[in-house]
């Protein structure tokens, strides 16, 4: 089996390289993380070909590449979507961004866009739990499609964005009331996604810190004070 | 209403023939009764009932969009 060792400024980057000099995709290797590059040091990887070309002819039909699978994904919610008798259009766009792992992460987000204000809102529901739902049930189809558990977002009039920004804002309000006071704040139960947000959110406040306490779907944010 | 359920469900088994969805309309619920091969019923229901959740809010759009609510039973 060939294999390569690179070096540069980030994984993804040294990642690429790799992919790019073993004219490789992605699925066709194996790749470890020698040294992550952290601490201002060159991040370092080993790829290995997993698949060598004599046995990718024997395999079947390119089944899964990212634009087969757009394309499933995309025709899968329309399918869900005229089922439920909304009319709404999507586009589906793929984004790159380097994974923890060193990895390549590709999403699929299909962007639903809709005249029907009721009908985007039913899609959406209470606090966005509709949305995943939706989400969750267009990953699995697609994945018992096509073989493999893309990442796919669904997202219903730049809902999940909106709802970002609107947390991220929060985050900050309630830090500052944090510093303020001097004492915690609890905030209402969210998703671990949501929590995600609001943790990046303020994450290089120094002054304050937060953590998540409670289970399951009590599970919530507490910002307290740093210690001095 | 019934098109979406069907369609759900024989996107996730294997087993096309074992699919059935038996369907009550009621004045504002319309109650749905689907069964798959006992082989099959951990497709449809998931771990810790998360596709059966999933079923059930999509078709609760569906049926909102009619102005009705919906009950789906998973056997």
């Amino acid at each position: 089996m060939k294999s390569i060792e690179i070096s540069a400024r980030t994984v993804a980057e040294a990642v690429e390289l790799a992919l790019a000099q073993l004219g490789k995709d992605r699925d066709e290797v194996a790749i470890a993380v020698l040294d992550s590059g952290e601490a201002g040091d060159e991040a370092l990887v080993r790829v290995t070909v997993v698949d060598d070309d004599d046995d990718a002819e024997e395999r079947p039909a390119p089944e899964g590449t990212l634009e087969e699978v757009q394309g499933v994904a995309r025709s899968i919610l329309e399918e869900l979507l005229a089922r439920m008798d909304i009319h709404a259009y999507v586009t589906p766009v793929v984004t790159r961004v380097p994974g923890q792992k060193g990895d390549i992460e590709e999403t699929i987000t299909l962007h639903v866009e809709g005249a029907d204000e009721e009908a985007m809102g039913l899609l959406i529901g209470r606090r966005g739990e509709t949305l995943r739902s939706v989400q969750f049930m267009v990953n699995l189809l697609v994945s018992r499609r096509v073989q493999k558990w893309p990442q796919i977002v669904v997202d219903v009039g730049n809902y999940r964005q909106r709802r970002q920004e609107s947390l991220e804002g929060l985050a900050r309000r309630m830090a500052e009331r944090v510093r303020q006071t001097g004492r915690p704040i609890m905030l209402e139960p969210m998703a671990a996604y949501e929590r995600r947000i609001v943790h990046l959110a303020l994450r290089d406040d120094k002054t304050i810190y937060t953590e998540s306490s409670g289970e399951g779907e009590n599970r919530k944010i507490v910002i307290y004070p740093a210690k001095q | 209403m019934k098109a979406l359920l069907e369609y759900i469900a024989l996107n996730l088994v294997d087993n096309h023939e074992a699919v059935q969805i038996k369907e009550r309309v009621g004045r504002f619920t319309v109650t749905y009764e689907l069964s798959v091969d006992p082989e099959e019923t951990g497709k449809v229901i998931g771990r810790s009932g998360r596709v059966a959740k999933a079923i059930r809010d999509l078709m609760g759009v569906a049926a909102a969009r009619q102005n009705k609510r919906v009950h789906v039973d998973i056997e």
